[in-house]
C-alpha cells in the first residue's frame, strides 16, 4: 500500500468510526431535547430526555477511537523513520 | 480472598507490572526478568481464580462501583472464563520465558514488555467481562497492544501486511460497536446475563429487526477476530511477520478470544438464535476448516503453514457451536483449550527449527533429525496432537467433536471434519519430512546452539499436551459443565437440535 492510499484509508476508518458512534447514539432513542440531568429533589432525569447511558457509551467509544487513530498514526510514522534510505531514493514517496 | 480481588487481579496485575516495566528499559536483564515475574504473578492470580470457580463451584460476579445491571459494568467468571484465563496465563508465561532468549536489546528498549503485558491484560479482561461494551473496550486494548507488538522489532518500513491487519481489525471494531448499539436499542441493556434473563422472561424483544441487525454485526466482528471464513485473509499474512514469541501468543490466544466471544454471545446469551442459525455456523465452520487446511497444504514456509492451520482449527470450534448441543459446545471448549496449548507450542518449536536450520523456508532446511534429534521429538508431540493422533490431546478433542456431530446426525460435517484431520496430518508430515528427514540442502552449514530455556518451554508445553490427553476425561467433564453454564441450562439435558 502506498502512502496516499494509507491516508485515505485512515480517513475512511475515521468516517466509519463516526458512523458507528452515530448509530449507537440514535439506536438508543433520541429524546425531545430535554437534558438528561437530574433536578434537585428528583431521582431520575426528566421525561423526554435522551438516554444518558448511551451517551456515555458513545463518549467512551469516541475517546477509544481517537486513541486508536493516534496510535496508528504514530506507529505508521515510526515505521517510516526506520525506513531504508536506499528505498526512499528510488521509491515513489 | 474476596470475589472482587480474584476477578480484578488477572487484569490489574499485568497492567500494573507493565507500568513498572516502563521504567528501566535500557536494562534488558531487568526487562526480561520483570516480564517473566509479571506473567508468573498473573498465572498465580489465574490459579487462585480457577481454584475458587472450579474447586468451589462458584460463579464470581462483581459490579464496578456497586451499580447493578443494566447500568453498572459487570465482571463475571464462570468455569469457561476461569479455564480460558488459566490457559492464557500458561501460554503468556511460556512466551515470556521464550522471549528472554529471543528478543534483543533494541526491542526491549521499545517497551516490548509493556505491550506484552497490555495484551495479556486485554485478553484476561475479555474473558472476565460480563458486559458487551466492556468486551469492546478489551478488544480495543488487545488490538492496540497487538499493533505495537507487530510493529516492534521491524527493521524496514511498515509492511503492507501490518496495515491490512490494522485496517481489518479496526473495521471489525466498528462492526462490534454498531452491533452493540443496536442491541442496546433493542434490549436496553448490554449485560450478557441480564439480556439472557430478559429474553427468557419476556420471550422476545421489542424490536426484532434491531436485534437481528445487531446480531449480524456482532457475528461479523467476532468472525473477523476469530479468522472465520470468509474473513480470515488478514491472518496468515500478518502472523509470520512477527517475532516467534509474539506469534505464538497471537496464534494461541488472539483468535481464541474471538471464538470465546462467539461461544459466549451466540452460544449463551443469544442461544435461541443459534438454534436457527446452526446451519450458517456449520457451513462457515466447514468452509473455514477446508480453506485453512488447503491454504496450509500450499505453503512451504514454517509459520505460514502454522498460521493457515490456525484458521482450519477455528473451523472445528465454529462447527462445535453450529451443532449446538450441550455436548458439542463442551467438546468445542475442550478443543479450544487443547488448541491454545498446541498451537502456541508449534510456533515456539518452529522458532527452534528455524534457528537450528537457519531459515523458515522448508526448501532451505533439512537433516535436522540427525543433528537435533531432541528437537524432532519435541516438534512431533504438538504436531501429532494437532493432527489428532492418540493418545495426545488433539485426538480426544477431534473425537469428542466428531462424536457429537454423529450424534446430531450431521453426517456431512462430521465427514469433512475427519477429512480435514487427514489433511492436517499431511501438512505436519510435510514439515517433518522437509525439516527433519531430507538431507540439508546446504553442505557446510553450521547450525547455532538452541537456547536451553526455549527448549525447556517447548518441552513443558509438550508435557501439558500429553497431560491434557491423559486427563481428557476430567477436562471434558469440566468443559461440559462450562458449556452448561454458558448455555444456561442443565448440562445433562440436550438442547433442541437445529430444525
Amino acid at each position: 500500500m502506498q502512502s496516499g492510499d494509507l491516508f485515505r484509508l485512515l480517513i475512511g476508518l475515521v468516517l466509519l468510526g463516526q458512523a458507528a458512534n452515530l448509530l449507537v447514539f440514535t439506536a438508543a432513542g433520541l429524546g425531545d431535547g430535554t437534558p438528561p440531568v437530574v433536578q434537585i429533589g428528583e431521582r431520575l432525569p426528566g421525561d423526554g430526555s435522551g438516554d444518558p447511558l448511551a451517551q456515555a457509551l458513545v463518549l467512551t467509544a469516541i475517546v477509544i477511537g481517537f486513541g486508536v487513530l493516534a496510535f496508528c498514526l504514530a506507529l505508521l510514522s515510526l515505521g517510516r523513520v526506520g525506513e531504508d534510505m536506499s528505498n526512499r531514493k528510488g521509491g515513489r514517496e | 480472598m474476596t470475589a472482587e480481588l480474584l476477578l480484578s487481579m488477572p487484569v490489574v496485575l499485568p497492567l500494573a507490572s507493565g507500568l513498572v516495566l516502563l521504567m528501566g528499559r535500557d536494562c534488558p536483564v531487568w526487562q526480561r526478568f520483570g516480564l517473566v515475574v509479571a506473567t508468573a504473578l498473573h498465572a498465580v492470580a489465574a490459579l487462585a481464580l480457577t481454584q475458587r470457580v472450579i474447586g468451589d463451584g462458584e460463579v464470581l460476579e462483581m459490579a464496578l462501583g456497586g451499580w447493578k445491571a443494566p447500568v453498572g459494568i459487570a465482571f463475571r467468571a464462570d468455569i469457561l472464563s476461569a479455564m480460558m484465563v488459566l490457559v492464557s496465563s500458561m501460554v503468556a508465561l511460556a512466551g515470556a520465558v521464550y522471549a528472554t532468549a529471543e528478543i534483543g536489546r533494541t526491542v526491549w528498549r521499545r517497551r516490548y514488555a509493556f505491550f506484552y503485558l497490555l495484551l495479556l491484560a486485554g485478553i484476561s479482561g475479555a474473558f472476565l467481562t460480563g458486559d458487551l461494551f466492556n468486551l469492546f473496550v478489551w478488544f480495543e486494548t488487545m488490538l492496540m497492544a497487538s499493533f505495537a507488538l507487530m510493529a516492534l522489532g521491524r527493521r524496514r518500513r511498515t509492511r503492507s501486511e501490518t496495515i491490512v491487519y490494522i485496517a481489518v481489525n479496526a473495521l471489525s471494531s466498528f462492526f462490534f460497536l454498531a452491533g452493540l448499539g443496536l442491541f442496546y436499542g433493542a434490549l436496553g441493556s448490554l449485560n450478557l446475563t441480564h439480556i439472557a434473563d430478559q429474553l427468557a422472561m419476556t420471550g422476545e424483544p421489542a424490536d426484532w429487526t434491531e436485534l437481528y441487525g445487531g446480531a449480524v454485526l456482532l457475528l461479523l466482528a467476532f468472525g473477523t477476530k476469530a479468522g472465520a471464513f470468509p474473513l480470515f485473509f488478514w491472518l496468515p499474512d500478518s502472523y509470520p511477520q512477527t517475532g516467534i514469541a509474539t506469534s505464538a501468543v497471537f496464534g494461541g490466544l488472539l483468535t481464541k478470544v474471538g471464538v470465546y466471544s462467539l461461544y459466549r454471545v451466540f452460544g449463551g446469551t443469544l442461544g435461541f438464535l443459534s438454534a436457527d442459525w446452526g446451519p450458517l455456523f456449520l457451513g462457515v465452520g466447514a468452509a473455514t476448516m477446508i480453506v485453512g487446511v488447503l491454504g496450509a497444504a500450499s505453503r512451504a514456509h514454517l509459520r505460514e503453514i502454522l498460521s493457515w492451520h490456525i484458521i482450519s482449527q477455528i473451523g472445528y470450534l465454529i462447527l462445535g457451536l453450529g451443532i449446538f448441543t450441550a455436548g458439542s459446545i463442551g467438546a468445542g471448549i475442550f478443543y479450544t483449550v487443547h488448541h491454545i496449548v498446541v498451537k502456541a507450542n508449534l510456533f515456539f518449536a518452529s522458532g527452534l527449527i528455524a534457528r537450528a536450520g537457519g531459515s523458515e523456508k522448508l526448501a532451505a532446511i533439512g537433516g535436522l533429525l540427525r543433528t537435533h534429534p531432541i528437537l524432532a521429538f519435541l516438534f512431533a508431540i504438538p504436531a501429532l496432537s494437532l493432527a489428532g493422533i492418540p493418545p495426545l490431546s488433539g485426538f480426544f478433542a477431534k473425537w469428542l467433536l466428531v462424536r457429537e456431530a454423529f450424534r446430531a446426525e450431521e453426517w456431512i460435517w462430521a465427514g469433512s471434519a475427519l477429512a480435514v484431520g487427514a489433511l492436517t496430518l499431511f501438512s505436519m508430515a510435510k514439515i517433518w519430512s522437509e525439516a527433519f528427514w531430507k538431507d540439508s540442502p546446504r553442505r557446510f552449514f553450521k547450525s547455532r546452539a538452541l537456547p536451553l530455556v526455549q527448549v525447556a518451554t517447548v518441552f513443558t508445553l509438550g508435557l501439558a499436551t500429553v497431560t491434557i490427553g491423559l486427563a481428557s476425561e476430567y477436562l471434558f467433564h469440566l468443559s461440559t459443565l462450562a458449556a452448561g453454564q454458558v448455555v444456561g441450562r442443565d448440562p445433562t439435558v440436550n438442547l433442541p437440535t437445529t430444525p
